[in-house]
């Protein structure tokens, strides 16, 4: 209780609150601009975050993603282009409703089982994480090494549907992280004589490069834009009390896949969103009218993309494991703030972390109303000309690539990994697994290195205690798993 | 410009053998048999296997060695592209020197030129955006934006 007190201290203050609502307007406003994504919308708020106080910078994260994901629904159901890629699985649908002149229905259906599906996400990370915390504290460096590896291969397998370029992608980000002088050896590597790189490559220059540039650098290229749909918002929340009540297994069901999906480490909203889509097109009764819009899978799959939020917290917080290219990115802001994840971090400063479940209680009630203004000004909205947003966008990427060390080698990691990202993804290799490399990439090392040096360079310590064995088993089967498969297929023709 | 997979590969093979020859150099540490070679070893030998996969699968599939999209073909998509990538150069080069408000001020007026927005409105909203920056990072969050030629300037 005393510490449920503390926590409420530190987020209802006059500054944190403002926070909120100031990151809510941006997280709509960037969801809701096709071409521009809640892990975009991160990456361009962690400059700002660097100067602030650990509650808010985190809760100016969440409160962005959350009311991102909800917004990029806009777009999709005006415009038939999704805001963000979370919102790309029900796309048709809702413009399919847009043309039967239920606008308003598919966008507050949209919003209002988006702020469930999130609500759902926050109780499960509330209840599980300090459970899970309780059992990662008896965690010796050979459980967090089997955990890390098993988190990197899902970040390959799930996450990408090329998951040998997923695999070069991430091999590259663990690559970047060895640069400089943070190695258990404490020595000096990679860095090539550049007195810039001996402390490694910054953070967040990077990731602003990986995840901003190159979406600035493609609205150059790309040509013609989209005529918003003649739609009548008329009352965005009749018939949802309804919708509730006949689809409430999709909702409970969306939920629960889209926590459990963002938990896994490096699928995230998007996955979450196709994959609730299917299970609901699967087990509807009405299966025939899906395609022709149809609110059934929007309820559910809109659900499931702001659950997942929520779950991909699950593994970041207890394991310092993010669950997607958005907590990679938060992961990397609770470093700096001195909030380092893991275990611990719930022993040491609990206030802290209920103080993080409050925002994200806080930022699913606040989008209902927030959300309803987007709705209702999403004509204004999307006039937004790109010539002249793309830009100021560029502006503030570099100068927030600046402002880390105050030193322009910032803005030239920006641009190097900008134009690397956008050469990766012009030719299919997909940017999140190096950001989840980058980030995972000391942790993983040290976690490597103590093991050995305490297993005295012998293998079978690896697998002596019963968790570590068991996720090192795992670990093993799924690496191997593609070369039995391809030996069976052979055996077999 | 999308390259065949097999030329893709054959890049990623030589900077991952790099990685490894690189690698072989660092000493190990003092009295332990593990040295800070070990990890990027391990790594640059998963990224050369990778790579070598790629290589097979990009030769089988038998596509062109590389392909210009149609963006690259058209003369003003691809001035926009690297008219970007030569802006921030310039700013790279240039702000320390110049100061930010002027340097940024005028990227902001020169892509929204290129971009079609009219000088009677991108003139302004560059001029606009670029105090507007200049405000939230230099007096909000202390950020001490390079001031160049301002520092001639008596206020």
């Amino acid at each position: 209780m005393q510490t449920l007190a503390a926590a409420a201290d530190l987020l209802f203050r006059p500054d944190v609150i403002w926070t909120v609502v100031v990151t809510s307007f941006f997280g709509l406003f960037v969801g809701a601009m096709p071409g521009l994504t809640a892990t975009m919308a991160t990456a361009l708020l962690v400059p700002f975050t660097f100067f602030m106080e650990p509650v808010p910078a985190i809760a100016a994260i969440v409160t962005a993603t959350a009311m991102a994901i909800f917004s990029g629904d806009i777009p999709g159901a005006l415009l038939r282009i999704p805001g963000t890629p979370a919102s790309a699985a029900y796309v048709d649908e809702a413009y399919a409703m847009t043309r039967k002149g239920q606008a308003d229905q598919a966008l507050g259906a949209g919003l209002v089982f988006s702020a469930i599906g999130g609500l759902f996400g926050t109780a499960v990370l509330i209840l599980a994480a300090p459970a899970l915390a309780e059992v990662a504290l008896k965690f010796s460096s050979f459980e967090y090494f089997w955990l890390s590896c098993l988190g990197l291969t899902c970040a390959v397998l799930i996450a990408t549907d090329r998951p040998l370029k997923g695999l070069i992608a991430l091999s590259f980000g663990l690559l970047i992280a060895c640069v400089g002088v943070n190695n258990p050896a404490g020595y000096q590597r990679f860095s090539f004589g550049v007195s810039d790189l001996l402390g490694g490559v910054s953070f967040i220059p990077v990731l602003i490069g990986m995840f901003a540039i190159p979406e600035v650098l493609r609205s150059a290229i790309d040509s013609g834009g989209a005529r918003v749909a003649d739609a009548r918002i008329e009352s965005v929340f009749r018939h949802m009390g309804r919708y509730a009540w006949k689809y409430k297994a999709g909702v409970l069901r969306g939920s629960v896949t889209g926590t459990l999906i963002g938990a896994l480490p490096g699928a995230g909203a998007d996955i979450a969103a196709w994959i609730s889509y299917a299970i609901s097109k699967k087990f509807s009764k009405e299966r025939e009218k899906f395609g022709t819009g149809h609110v059934e899978g929007i309820i559910e799959s809109g659900a499931a993309n702001n659950a997942s939020l929520a779950g991909a917290w699950v593994p970041a917080m207890v394991f310092g494991i993010p669950g997607d290219s958005i907590t990679a990115i938060a992961i990397g802001v609770l470093y700096l703030k001195g909030l380092n994840p893991g275990p611990t971090l719930f022993l040491n400063k609990p206030d802290a972390v209920y103080a993080i479940f409050m925002v994200f209680i806080l930022a699913n009630l606040l989008m209902v109303p927030m959300g309803w203004l987007a709705i209702k000004s999403a004509k204004q909205l999307l006039r937004v000309p790109k010539e002249i947003l793309m830009p100021v966008i560029l502006l503030n990427c570099i100068v927030g690539a600046y402002a880390i060390d105050n030193s322009v080698f910032g803005v030239v990691l920006m641009l190097f990994f900008g134009v690397v990202a956008f050469a990766m993804e012009e030719n299919g290799f997909p940017v999140g697994p190096a950001i989840l490399g980058l980030v995972l990439g000391p942790l993983v090392e040290e976690n490597f290195i103590k093991s050995l040096i305490k297993a005295d360079g012998q293998l079978l310590p690896f697998f002596e205690r019963p968790i570590a064995g068991g996720l090192g088993a795992v670990t093993l089967l799924i690496w191997l798993a593609p070369a039995a498969v391809w030996l069976w297929r052979r055996a077999r023709r | 410009m999308k390259f065949n997979d097999a030329v893709s590969g054959l890049f990623l093979a030589l900077l991952a053998a790099a990685v490894i020859a690189y690698s072989a150099t660092l000493p190990s540490m003092p009295g332990q048999f593990v040295g800070p070679g070990l990890f990027p070893t391990l790594i640059g030998a998963g990224m050369l296997v990778g790579a070598m996969l790629l290589i097979v699968r990009g030769l089988r599939a038998g596509r062109p060695w590389a392909e210009v999209e149609s963006w690259a073909r058209d003369p003003r998509r691809l001035a926009h592209f690297f008219l970007i990538v030569a802006l921030i150069l310039a700013y790279i080069f240039l702000s320390e020197f110049v100061g930010f408000v002027p340097i940024a001020a005028a990227m902001l007026a020169v892509l929204f030129a290129i971009g079609g927005v009219r000088a009677r409105i991108g003139l302004p909203v560059a001029l606009v955006a670029t105090f507007a920056v200049d405000y939230a990072f230099q007096r909000m969050l202390r950020v001490p934006l390079p001031r160049g030629l301002a520092d001639f300037l008596p206020f």
